[in-house]
């Protein structure tokens, strides 16, 4: 059954049409919160919600843009929300954080990390990616995480193609202004 | 030209370095993750009423819900006035111009006699 069929059926009230929708976007929303946000547990929380807006939504689902593209723009504005939050409460600054770090950011830098290496590090990822503001790093995410067009960025995103460049190319200047200091085989 | 070209390739290489490290793919949810995801998705709307069906759409039956004292009240109205005991019938355009009968007292009031000597004396002496 395409996606147009199952989202007919569950229009219509078949709850098990929208539980197959959850499984075919299951894995790429997970991975959107995850990436955006950290923290597994607070993304599988975010990815939860994104469903059920998803689900009490389907009535204005006009299909003229994908389902994906519509999920996409629910699952962005609820982690940008969530990101925002969180930047309200912000802790340590960019300076501060590679201080303290240095040294861990700059192993990680040094070789390719394997998987066990990936999750040992997992938190120090998410506090060096906390630093950028949450445009930036959702652009940054839908882009080299999702693999999404600049198009389809816009799309999601709400916002000009422009826009959409402009975020893209203020956060890859700021990653590597910041950590310029690491990746530069000179000063290592 | 070249060294443009190098730096931007540095820079290119720089930046594949840090996506690497900061922007990895996450691990892909098992299936066993997903149905546990659904699960807990379906556990949490499973009270929830479901959308409403598109087969038995409510429209005709709201619209009724509004049209129904509407027709009857325009229905009473007219009965009413038809069944309406000593109707006076006029012809309307008199009617207006005239204002009936009030209106016939109006103008007798309004229209003006001929002056008199007494008036015109009454006048002059006015305004010496």
């Amino acid at each position: 059954m395409n996606d147009e069929e199952t989202i007919a059926r569950a229009r219509r009230g078949d709850q098990a049409a929208f539980a197959e929708l959850i499984r075919r976007n299951h894995a790429w929303v997970m991975g959107l919160c995850a990436s955006t946000l950290g923290d597994r547990a607070q993304a599988e929380d975010a990815a939860q919600d994104i469903f059920l807006k998803a689900y009490r939504s389907l009535e204005r689902f006009q299909g003229t843009a994908s389902f994906s593209t519509w999920l996409h723009r629910i699952a962005v504005n609820r982690c940008l929300d969530l990101l925002r939050a969180r930047v309200r409460r912000k802790t340590e600054s960019w300076d501060a954080l590679l201080e303290n770090e240095g040294e861990r950011i700059h192993q990680l830098l040094a070789a390719p990390p394997d998987e066990e290496r990936k999750r040992e590090d997992a938190d120090l990822v998410a506090r060096v990616m906390t630093r950028l503001p949450p445009a930036y790093r959702m652009a940054l995410t839908l882009r080299e995480v999702q693999g999404l067009s600049y198009a389809e960025i816009a799309e999601a995103m709400s916002c000009s193609l422009d826009s959409v460049k402009a975020r893209l190319r203020r956060a890859r200047q700021v990653f590597q202004e910041r950590l310029r200091h690491f990746t530069d085989p000179v000063d290592v | 030209m070249d060294r443009q070209d190098d730096e931007q390739g540095a820079k290119n290489q720089e930046w594949a370095r840090i996506a690497s490290v900061f922007l990895a793919q996450p691990a892909r949810p098992s299936t066993a993750e997903t149905e546990a995801f659904v699960a807990k998705f379906m556990d949490r709307i499973r009270p929830e009423q479901a959308p409403v069906p598109e087969a038995v759409s409510p429209w005709p039956w709201a619209l009724w819900r509004w049209a129904a004292p509407a027709v009857g009240f325009a229905l009473a109205t007219s009965l009413a006035l038809l069944l309406q005991p000593g109707a006076e019938a006029g012809d309307p355009a008199e009617l207006l111009l005239t204002g009936g009968e009030a209106g016939i007292q109006v103008q007798e009031a309004s229209q003006l006699r001929e002056p008199t000597t007494d008036d015109m004396l009454a006048l002059a002496m006015e305004k010496l």
